[in-house]
């Protein structure tokens, strides 16, 4: 590798074989640069006469920015594609955190460039921070493969790799239609959602895409009022109630039952988890003897009346 | 279901194993089935597991012969807030060559291979100190299939001719081989004993089909549990999981018919009934290793154990309609229990709340149709 100083305009910047960066953002570091100079030189190769980069996208264009020049640089003219790509790997895992699709790019790129299989599951996948498994690898070759604004999404959102297995499991025409409410929930919701959609799809023998046509999320989508994120609970809501038709049904009698009981507030009577046990749960609060005796006595007077027995009847004996 | 001998593809021999004689018993049964000799067993596993795509299907036809370097016997795990029997294990194998899509082994091995255990010795070691230090204690029920099937292997291994004159020498334990297989060859060779009991799990006709991969039809499981009974031995059976499924009630109903047509109720030492559970990440090995079966969309909630399970009514349904169907066919003395459930269920289903797992145990080792519950 051949250290020397050259003009950054010489540099092919269009030929992008090399990059791992997906963010073209390189802002922070003008100033660094301006004030500091270009303290790590950027990485060269020669390719049909031309110097292309391996790593330094954003310091070059800084130093373009800046009207820097000459810059110093190292260029490397013997090493493959392959072995390039390698030190470009290496300088961006060494400097700073990738994203997924960052991470996608790298391996699709490396098994682009010749890398064996085995060498992208046993050395790049852990020093991306990656499990070493081939079930890995796909995954992330299939994010490599996503369309560029679905990429950007993912590049930006960094989700689960639980949460980027349930959303490959859709076509992208599906995903693309998932885009509005999934990205606003959590990641453990937005797993939820995913697979509750297609298990809802599984259980009806229909389409996601069908099942998201139900007139009910129709009628949640129109309303203009609603975030995306209420939008997108309420599609959560919507899909929980019909995977789980049975669980819904008993829980609205449970609370049908203590609506006719009409319990005060700071009372809260409810079932065991998914009504798995056998025991109701009470709970109260007080702040005196006073406050203490007089709840008792309403818990008294509730357990008194006869609709008290409906909380425990079991919803399909009737 | 396909000959072991027949479907595994190749050996892979622990370096330190090669003397054992359950070793050479094996290299003989399957001579041609071409070899590897591994000297660093713990790379061979995590590479084997890394490389491939589906690790857990390649390894249905790899046979591994290495060393048990922990306990042979563990007390069966049963799952926390539910009742269990008391049960010992015996794990003398991991995994199977048959491919269930709720089988729990899919996430509880790390170690994906056909394994078999070849230090037979340290077995017999380990046995005799555990029955020695239950002298005078009652009846202590073991077996394997736990971690594998007990007689899929046996064509090759010929356990079952060690295993049961072994433990016909110990009637302080009421030994159970445990099997989908129909392998009974070795069993129809050997001198059945009081406390030898054969099982099998039973499933409908359409789970067996869709859900229990390379496993034969069950009315082919019954035929060798009828010619196993003919031998002179008594045995078992497992619906375990029922699972719900189109048909169930027909489905679950006719295997019943079957079985009461062909099983004398006197040679059955009990039948336990357990609806589908599995841990929530068992769900999406699931999905991912058996995308077609449906048996995942069925309607789940979490158990007080974290477990996924039927919701608690389609569970009772589910329980209370085999149960009775099996009392009405065998008649009310053949012990029924339930795995892995509350007492409430137990109450609900069997009319019976056992004061705890020693009830349990003690129900289930007793002669048929003379134990109630303390």
């Amino acid at each position: 590798m051949k250290f020397t100083q050259i003009d950054p305009g010489e540099i092919d910047l269009a030929d992008d074989r090399f990059r791992v960066s997906f963010s073209d953002s390189f802002d922070e570091l003008v100033g660094s640069i301006r004030d500091l100079g270009l303290l790590n030189p950027p990485v060269l190769a020669k390719r049909e006469g031309r110097l292309i980069l391996v790593s330094g996208w954003k310091r070059v264009r800084a130093c373009r920015a800046l009207l820097l020049s000459p810059i110093p640089v190292f260029v490397e003219e013997e090493k493959d594609d392959l072995e390039l790509f390698r030190i470009a790997v290496y300088e961006n895992t060494s400097s700073r955190t990738l994203s997924i699709v960052e991470k996608a790019g790298i391996l699709s790129r490396q098994q682009g460039f010749g890398a064996p299989q085995d060498e992208l599951i046993r050395r790049t996948l852990p020093l991306l921070g990656i499990p070493p498994t081939m079930e890995y690898l796909q995954l992330f070759l299939s994010v490599a493969g996503m369309d560029p604004e679905e990429k950007k999404i993912v590049h930006e959102k960094d989700p689960t790799a639980a949460v980027l297995q349930a959303l490959l499991a859709f076509s992208p025409a599906e995903r693309a239609r998932l885009r509005p409410w999934l990205w606003t929930l959590g990641q453990n919701k937005q797993k939820e959602l995913l697979n509750t959609l297609r298990e809802v799809a599984a259980r009806e023998s229909i389409s996601p895409e069908q099942v998201l046509a139900h007139p009910r999320i129709r009628e949640l989508v129109a309303e203009e009022q609603l975030l995306p994120r209420q939008q997108a609970e309420r599609l959560l809501d919507h899909l929980r109630e019909r995977r789980n038709p049975s669980l819904t049904a008993w829980s609205r009698v449970f609370d049908g039952a203590l609506q006719k009981l009409g319990i005060e507030k700071g009372i809260v009577i409810a079932p065991s988890p998914f009504f798995e046990g056998e025991d109701l749960s009470l709970h109260f609060s007080f702040r005196s003897r006073e406050e203490f005796l007089e709840r008792l006595a309403r818990l008294k007077n509730l357990g008194d009346r006869a609709e008290f027995c409906d909380l425990f009847k079991d919803p399909e004996d009737e | 279901m396909n000959d072991p001998a027949l479907t595994i593809e190749r050996i892979f021999l622990d370096a330190a194993c090669l003397d054992y004689p359950l070793t050479r018993r094996i290299r003989e049964r399957l001579s041609g089935t071409p070899e590897e000799i591994v000297q660093d067993p713990k790379t061979f596993l995590e590479e084997y597991r890394q490389k491939r795509t589906d690790p857990l299907g390649d390894g249905k036809r790899a046979l591994w012969l290495t060393r048990q370097k922990g306990d042979f016997l563990k007390p069966c795990p049963c799952t926390p807030h539910y009742l269990g029997c008391r049960y010992v294990t015996i794990n003398l194998d991991l995994n199977c060559p048959l491919d269930c899509t709720y089988c729990i082994l899919q996430l509880y091995l790390s170690n994906p291979l056909l394994t078999v255990f070849v230090n037979t010795p340290d077995l017999w070691l380990e046995l005799d100190a555990f029955l020695g230090r239950r002298q005078g204690g009652g009846q202590v029920r073991i077996g394997t299939g736990e971690l594998g099937d007990s007689l899929a292997l046996d064509p090759i291994t010929e356990r079952s001719r060690e295993l049961i004159p072994y433990f016909r020498q110990h009637p302080e334990a009421l030994f159970e081989l445990k099997t989908k297989s129909t392998h009974i060859q070795n069993l129809l060779t050997i001198d059945p004993a009081p406390n030898i009991v054969i099982a099998w799990s039973l499933n409908a006709p359409a789970v067996a089909q869709e859900d229990e991969g390379g496993a034969p039809p069950v009315s082919e499981r019954i035929e060798a549990a009828r010619r196993v009974v003919e031998q002179g031995f008594r045995t078992a059976f497992h619906f375990d999981p029922l699972i719900r499924h189109p048909g169930w009630k027909e489905g679950y109903a006719g295997v019943i018919r079957q079985l009461s047509a062909r099983i004398p109720s006197d040679r059955i030492a009990w039948i336990s009934l357990g609806a589908l559970r599995f841990p929530p990440a068992l769900k999406e090995i699931m999905a991912q290793r058996h995308p077609d079966s449906r048996l995942l969309y069925e309607e789940f909630i979490r158990g007080l154990d974290g477990k996924f399970r039927y919701f608690k009514p389609h569970r009772l349904e589910m329980l209370f309609f085999t149960a009775e169907r099996l009392r009405e066919g065998l008649g009310r003395e053949v012990p029924l229990y339930l795995c892995m459930e509350s007492s409430e269920i137990w109450r609900r289903v069997l009319k019976k709340e056992p004061a705890g797992e020693e009830d349990i145990e003690g129900y289930l080792t007793s002669p048929a149709g003379l134990c109630q519950f303390t």
